[in-house]
């Protein structure tokens, strides 16, 4: 399967909108997923192997080819008024997988899940099996066994920003690309209860190394016979991207997409770090407010043109337009983290632009 | 055990005249800069020389002498440009890099720029290469702003930045404010316009890290090899020099790529502003000894709860972590408040000194001082426990504290980075002397 990242991407704002009107039961947010492999092509043209998320679009599992996997995955929203979060996952990789939000607790979770490792061959649920001191812990929360389906579910769902990614083996699995960003406002483009916004945008930072992500995808990394990579500990990126993207993709020309913030919209920037290192969001000429971080709003905002973005970290910020469209402010990595494998001009370069509006 | 009256001081004192001819003299009291609202600025290649007895290509900004037409030689970091709040700002650049460098342009995250002349480049208009022998309009660049909000600031290079920021083109703004605060004195120092950010004396810390290997490449011109992804610095630097370089005057002639220094000193009592600037691309736990230190600002914008209300929300600490790209207002004070004895060594009868902590009046010194051979001084112990004391020295001693001041270490946390290309001690090291209130700073 080959992921075409560019048209992947376009549609990736806009699935924040689109997929309010997809929740199922009452009072629930509900989604199918299926996590599976799939090519991802650089800025520089070469591919690397990745494992992602994509949206089953008629919920059931048996149409084929109805769902694109992303990395990151599809952004899911979980609306205002919904207390419950419900997701469907199919497994299409030849592994274990398991899901987690970090800051939110998974009402259906009897993991974790413990292993005999290195063999893998048994496991046990919840607490360490009694007398067992060599298991290991393989998911944090109940696994999806490869061909099946499983479910997660989140009966109490905290407003705010929030990163979904594999809890299982999550140095290689998130690293593979298997996160993305779950909202849920507290109103009608209301953040936080005195956070209003009028439009949006989802910034996900992360890295990768293709030696590794290659090694994983060949069955070659860790702890198995005939590895070529044991573990992360040297890894060495060479790709710095936001959504998915990386300088000079045409997605980052304008990663809030094509609208028209006239002065004093407010454009409300959802910062996630779903890499390994550290990254300095940095906005050149404006200043943001830092309003929430993990999903918890400030008791004091923040004024700030940058901040410290470490991993598994979201940040909400709002953005003031100064004028009237057009105007563009480059929105970079601080960390300098500017080329696409040792090639500058590239990496984590992107646009905040306001467009004139198109009148056709 | 002796104690050490205050005639003892004033002995120390009339020793200063021979301390300060082999010190010199600087003013300690404010950073150094160009101050002014018009800078020319030239992007020059040069040499710097490390700690650890090497020396690297770097490139750095000279600055063009306005009245002459002058241009000096270049400095790493840049110059710290001086400015005043509501006071438009223009800084012309030009570039003079050699042939394959690129283009050269500068950004002010904080600040928004008018920038005429020269080309579009990826984050603002960028001055030509030097091999395409620009003229006219190309032949530089203007960067207009008015700063509306006082504070600590930085800019960079918008070109290459990853290279460029590492060669050295990368300095500090300080906006300072247009006036007095409300209820403020004339005569003091406010670094925000609000009387709860007054500060005696002020130090600016811009940290950054260099990969050799990065700068060696440039000078053999292995253009195509330099890759980032690779990364791997071994120097560090506070205002451009290394530890023990870093305790030289500023301006001293043996460095003339790198004239400033970072040698904090403070009466007790006193209120001391450190400037912080993450200027390059990792992040450096500095760690304060002493006393805590209250951060007031980030990013030069007050840590406030309203407008008007002041630091309100500024957070105690003895750690900041340099964010690149990011710059933090700190203040720190030292009093020995918590320290349990007279650090004058008075007896209970004395008058006190300026600032001094009362409950501490005439405390014994805790211990009882174990005799000189006993013992190995290090090279900032002055020979006595009490400020601005002295006492016998074993024989070939340094003597490097002749005031008998009170050297706390302000350094990073990463041990690592407290060398000079794996040479210790060097890299992020630096002393705040506490002295005597009768020992001359200014």
């Amino acid at each position: 399967m080959f992921l075409k990242k560019t048209i992947t991407f376009q549609g990736f704002f806009l699935f924040v909108c689109l997929l309010t009107i997809m929740v199922g039961k009452a009072g629930a947010a509900e989604y199918w997923l299926q996590v599976g492999a799939a090519e991802m092509t650089m800025a520089d043209g070469s591919k690397v192997p990745v494992w992602g998320f994509g949206l089953d679009q008629d919920s059931n599992f048996t149409t084929t080819g109805d769902h694109a996997v992303s990395v990151p995955g599809p952004a899911l929203r979980v609306g205002a008024d919904d207390k419950v979060l419900i997701i469907h996952l199919k497994n299409n990789l030849s592994e274990p997988v398991s899901l987690n939000i970090l800051g939110q607790n998974l009402t259906n979770n009897s993991g974790p899940v413990w292993t005999n490792f290195p063999n893998d061959t048994e496991t046990w649920s919840g607490a360490r099996p009694a007398g067992n001191y060599t298991a290991r812990v393989r998911s944090f929360t109940h696994e999806t066994l490869p061909g099946q389906v499983g479910e997660y579910r989140w009966e109490s769902f905290r407003s705010g920003t929030y990163m979904l990614q594999s809890a299982t083996n999550p140095a290689k699995q998130v690293q593979m690309g298997m996160f993305l960003p779950v909202v849920k406002d507290v109103g009608q483009k209301l953040a936080y209860t005195d956070v209003p916004y009028d439009s949006e945008v989802v910034v996900v930072f992360h890295e990768i190394d293709p030696t590794i992500q290659n090694a994983i995808a060949a069955g070659t990394y860790g702890a198995v016979p005939g590895a070529t990579i044991g573990s992360s500990v040297d890894r060495e990126a060479k790709y710095f991207l936001m959504n998915g993207m990386s300088y000079p993709d045409e997605g980052l020309q304008h990663i809030n997409g094509k609208v028209a913030l006239y002065e004093g919209k407010r454009l409300l920037i959802r910062f996630i770090n779903a890499g390994l290192d550290t990254h300095v969001p940095q906005l050149q000429g404006l200043y943001m407010t830092l309003w929430a971080e993990d999903g918890t709003r400030y008791q004091y905002p923040k004024e700030a043109y940058g901040f410290s973005l470490p991993t598994g970290k979201t940040v909400d910020a709002i953005l003031v337009s100064p004028k009237e469209p057009p105007w563009h402010y480059p929105l970079y990595d601080a960390r300098m983290n500017l080329n696409n494998n040792g090639v500058y001009p590239g990496g984590m370069f992107s646009y905040i632009r306001s467009s004139v509006p198109d009148h056709r | 055990m002796d104690r050490i009256g205050k005639q003892h001081h004033m002995r120390v004192a009339l020793l200063m005249g021979a301390f300060l001819l082999f010190f010199g003299t600087a003013a300690q009291g404010a950073i150094v800069g160009e101050v002014g609202s018009n800078f020319k600025l030239v992007a020059k290649q040069d040499v710097v020389v490390t700690s650890d007895g090497d020396s690297t290509i770097i490139w750095g900004l000279a600055v063009t002498n306005s009245a002459t037409g002058v241009t000096g030689r270049p400095q790493y970091p840049g110059p710290t440009l001086i400015v005043t709040q509501g006071v438009p700002v223009t800084i012309t650049l030009r570039n003079e890099l050699p042939d394959q460098a690129g283009n050269v342009s500068l950004v002010f995250p904080g600040q928004q720029v008018t920038a005429n002349g020269g080309v579009e480049g990826l984050m603002t208009r960028e001055v030509l290469q030097t091999h395409l022998k620009p003229t006219g309009a190309f032949i530089e660049v203007g960067y207009t702003f008015t700063p509306t909000q006082p504070g600590t600031y930085l800019y960079r290079s918008g070109t290459r930045q990853d290279l460029q920021v590492e060669m050295g083109l990368f300095g500090a703004l300080i906006v300072r404010p247009a006036a007095t605060p409300a209820g403020g004195d004339p005569a003091k120092k406010y670094a925000y316009n609000h009387v709860d950010t007054e500060y005696d004396r002020e130090f600016l810390y811009v940290v950054s890290e260099m990969d050799p290997l990065i700068h060696r490449q440039v000078e053999e011109r292995r253009w195509s090899s330099i890759n980032f992804t690779t990364y791997f610095p071994t120097n560090w630097f506070i205002n451009g020099r290394n530890y023990p370089d870093i305790l030289a005057e500023n301006f001293v002639p043996w460095l003339p790529t790198q004239p400033y220094n970072c040698q904090p000193r403070m009466h007790p009592g006193e209120k001391v502003l450190i400037r912080f600037v993450g200027a390059g691309r990792q992040t450096h736990p500095m760690h304060f000894h002493g006393n805590d230190f209250e951060t007031i600002a980030v990013d030069g914008r007050l840590l406030s709860s309203a407008p008007g209300a002041g630091p309100d929300l500024a957070w105690q600490a003895t750690t900041i972590k340099s964010v690149p790209g990011q710059t933090a207002d700190l203040v720190w004070g030292w009093t020995g408040k918590e320290l349990g004895w007279d650090i004058y060594g008075h007896s209970p009868q004395d008058p006190l000194e300026p600032h001094e902590y009362a409950p501490n009046h005439g405390k014994p010194f805790p211990v009882v001082l174990p005799p000189r051979d006993a013992v190995t001084y290090g090279p900032f112990y002055s020979g006595s426990p009490f400020l601005g004391g002295e006492g016998e020295l074993p024989p070939g001693h340094g003597g490097l504290n002749a005031a008998g001041g009170y050297f706390y270490m302000w350094h990073s946390h990463t041990e690592k980075e407290l060398t000079s290309n794996d040479i210790w001690p060097g890299g992020l090291i630096s002393f705040m002397i506490v002295e005597h209130p009768d020992v001359p700073i200014d």
